[in-house]
């Protein structure tokens, strides 16, 4: 709560102080009936936000709850026509998740804007890409799944601490990004309904399982620093990037180690994050009533297990190929294929040498665009694993939507998502906008 | 009250609205053939067109939009619409989107050529994703955010695509006018088959306009306040009233400011990226 404050009471400074500087400046020269300081000053706020709750509950076995949260967004924007500053903080109770229930401040930063350049420094969510929900080139803010079934783009991107550079030609864009901290990822809560299936059931009888905590948060030093840039060329007829990050890997690898704790062995898995470096390209065409997107992305030195426990170092490339198809008469369809590819495969490692993901997704509006309703389907190929959401969402008024689903899960029980099988789910979801 | 006054009230009211009593009066006088004295139709198209950005380079315009079901029911969109023309024909505009809150800062950029065959090129920029996603630019009949225009409507109809002819000629509003009718030389999946356009014979402004699909009237588009503000044709007030749902859109803009130097620069994917205007 300390450093909430802390962090406040350096944002308003951040907020007011240029703000202060461009009034004083407007005041000064708008003669002979200058609009009261303050008022001007006041006029360049805005201020919005949401509340929402989100409940779901298991269609089969006990029928509990898997879902359970309310949450509140405060949202505070100073904009002048050189200068940004933005924040948002949340508060959330979480009847599932117990690491939800906090007040949290997400972002805070503050943007200068010029007409070939701009900056923006301060805590902010940075995504890339051109996927539909999937995250090929998009590693600068790093997955946040902590409570992640029903919640947006937004929410599953942790916020990161990073200064970010843009020179702005008239179709070519050069993006730099210095992240002097670094942050892993977030997986689901191991206490929740969603936590993932670490492989406890495999370990000996009587052999318990310790994670340590996952605390990479270094910082300071060039050494710890992550640096990414960015090429975009966006124009008539097609975007295009290219993109190179250097980085800690936000997926940890676990050294795992026998320990005996209280006489009882004790497998301690301990999070290893390296360094890689991420090579990206991405491209957006539209033709007719379509869009072809692509995107392809090379992990260079992502860890991976060998069949053994130990870890080794591997090229791995991302890519992914879909087509958005807007057939008119509110009709949308988005199909999607993507793969994980271990360019150096080796038998004795544990993963498959291709991981291919089909994604299928078909809206239709009806009522002026104030009612949708989606078929979402997320399937691994190799493994048949999928999940599908059936949803509506509707309008009830400007700024109150509801939005209610049924979500159904097919899993392997030796996978990471076993727990997922037991959670197919009804859900609906409410957020009041202001 | 006696009848005497009501009378007189009643017309007051006339006399008050020039436009209520043009159009209660008048009846449209139909050609068989266009006559003498009367323009080319092809140029008058063009003429209506080009009085959309006449004097215009840039501007920037608060738009507030309302929807209105038929049972009465509103929902209000408001918007800052920023546009700028290039290489005469050729126009690139942005769309922020400020009400309702949970739209607000979607943000819409759009180069729209004049050429029917080329697509315009489009991006959306949603501030729940963070992130700029070009669309498609083909889907010009699907209707803009729940309105009655479609994105086709919105942007300028190229000459080019339809056969046009004077079929008449009526006082709409006070305003003497020309009908001049549109059909499509080639009838593309839900377009429409013909429209009638009431244009101004003095200023070549369009001031109501008919949409027939293939079943008859759809909609009906209005302007019931055009002005000319710093030298520029200005819609003020304009309706569009679906004929079969009776749904109606309201568009009311205000706080013109044309001309005032918008660089190139706006108009750019990266810009929209930011988030801010």
């Amino acid at each position: 709560m300390r450093r909430l404050l802390r962090q406040g009471a350096l944002l308003t400074a951040l907020l007011v102080w240029p703000g202060l500087a461009t009034v004083q400046a407007w005041c000064a020269e708008e003669e002979p009936v200058p609009e009261p300081f303050w008022t001007k000053l006041w006029d360049r706020f805005a201020f919005g936000g949401f509340l929402e709750t989100a409940q779901a509950v298991r269609t089969g076995g006990n029928h509990a709850m898997t879902v359970s949260f309310l949450r509140g967004r405060l949202e505070a924007r100073f904009e002048t026509d050189w200068f940004h500053a933005f924040a948002n903080a949340e508060v959330e109770l979480n009847r599932q998740v117990e690491a939800m229930n906090e007040i949290r401040l997400r972002e805070a930063w503050v943007e200068h804007d010029a007409d070939l350049w701009d900056i923006r420094v301060g805590r902010q969510i940075i995504i890339w890409g051109r996927a539909d929900g999937l995250r090929i080139t998009d590693n600068i803010s790093p997955p946040d799944y902590t409570d992640m079934v029903l919640r947006g783009t937004e929410d599953t991107h942790k916020p990161v601490t990073a200064v970010k550079f843009r020179l702005l030609g008239e179709s070519l864009a050069a993006e730099f990004i210095w992240k002097p901290f670094s942050e892993p990822m977030d997986l689901p809560c191991e206490d929740g309904p969603w936590a993932l299936n670490l492989g406890m059931d495999r370990l000996p009888k009587g052999v318990g399982l310790r994670m340590e905590d996952d605390e990479r948060h270094r910082g300071g030093g060039i050494d710890d620093s992550e640096f990414a840039v960015k090429l975009s060329r966006s124009g008539a007829g097609f975007d295009a990037s290219a993109s190179f990050a250097y980085v800690w890997d936000s997926m940890p690898a676990y050294d795992l180690a026998l320990q005996f704790e209280s006489m009882r062995p004790v497998v301690v898995a301990t999070p290893r994050h390296s360094r890689i470096g991420i090579w990206g390209l991405d491209v957006a065409v539209p033709w007719d009533a379509f869009v072809f997107r692509g995107e392809a992305a090379l992990f260079s030195g992502r860890q991976t297990y060998r069949k053994d426990g130990s870890l080794r170092r591997c090229q791995l490339l991302k890519y992914l190929a879909g087509v958005d198809w807007d057939p008119g008469h509110g009709w949308n369809v988005t199909a999607q294929f993507a793969d994980d590819w271990i360019l150096d495969y080796a038998g004795n490692l544990s993963a498959d040498q291709h991981k291919p993901l089909g994604t299928l997704s078909v809206s239709k509006k009806f009522l002026r665009d104030t009612l949708v309703f989606k078929e979402q389907v997320f399937s691994y190929l190799h493994d048949g694993q999928t999940m599908n959401r059936i949803s509506a969402e509707y309008d009830l008024a400007d700024g109150l939507k509801l939005s209610a689903g049924w979500d159904h899960f097919t899993v392997d029980n030796d996978s990471y998502y076993k727990n997922f099988g037991n959670n197919d789910q009804l859900w609906f979801k409410i957020r009041y906008s202001f | 009250m006696r009848l005497s006054k009501l009378m007189t009230l009643a017309a007051a009211c006339f006399l008050l609205v020039p436009g209520l009593a043009a159009t209660a009066g008048a009846e449209p006088t139909m050609f068989k053939e266009a006559p003498a004295g009367a323009p080319d139709p092809d140029k008058l198209a063009q003429d209506v067109n080009d009085r959309l950005t006449d004097g215009m380079v840039d501007s920037r315009i608060d738009v507030e939009i309302t929807l209105v079901n038929a049972n009465g029911g509103k929902r209000v969109r408001k918007l800052d619409r920023y546009q700028k023309n290039f290489n005469v024909t050729d126009r690139k505009f942005i769309l922020v989107f400020n009400s309702p809150a949970d739209v607000k800062k979607t943000a819409f950029l759009v180069w729209d050529y004049e050429d029917a065959d080329k697509d315009d090129d489009r991006w959306l920029y949603l501030p729940s994703m963070k992130q700029t996603r070009r669309i498609s630019g083909a889907s010009k009949n699907d209707y803009f955010m729940g309105s009655d225009l479609t994105y086709d409507d919105l942007g300028k109809r190229p000459v080019k695509k339809d056969a046009h002819k004077i079929i008449g000629e009526e006082n709409f509003m006070g305003h003497p006018c020309w009908l001049l009718e549109a059909v499509p030389h080639k009838v593309e999946d839900n377009d429409y088959v013909r429209l009638v356009t009431w244009v101004d014979k003095e200023s070549q402004v369009m001031r109501k306009r008919n949409y027939y699909d293939k079943d008859g009237l759809l909609k009906v588009q209005t302007a019931y306040d055009i002005r000319k503000l710093d030298g520029v044709w200005s819609y003020i007030h304009v309706e569009v009233e679906n004929q079969v749902n009776k749904h109606k859109t309201v568009l009311i803009e205000s706080n013109h400011r044309y001309n005032t130097g918008i660089k190139d620069d706006l108009f750019r994917e990266s810009v929209l990226q930011r988030g801010v205007m």
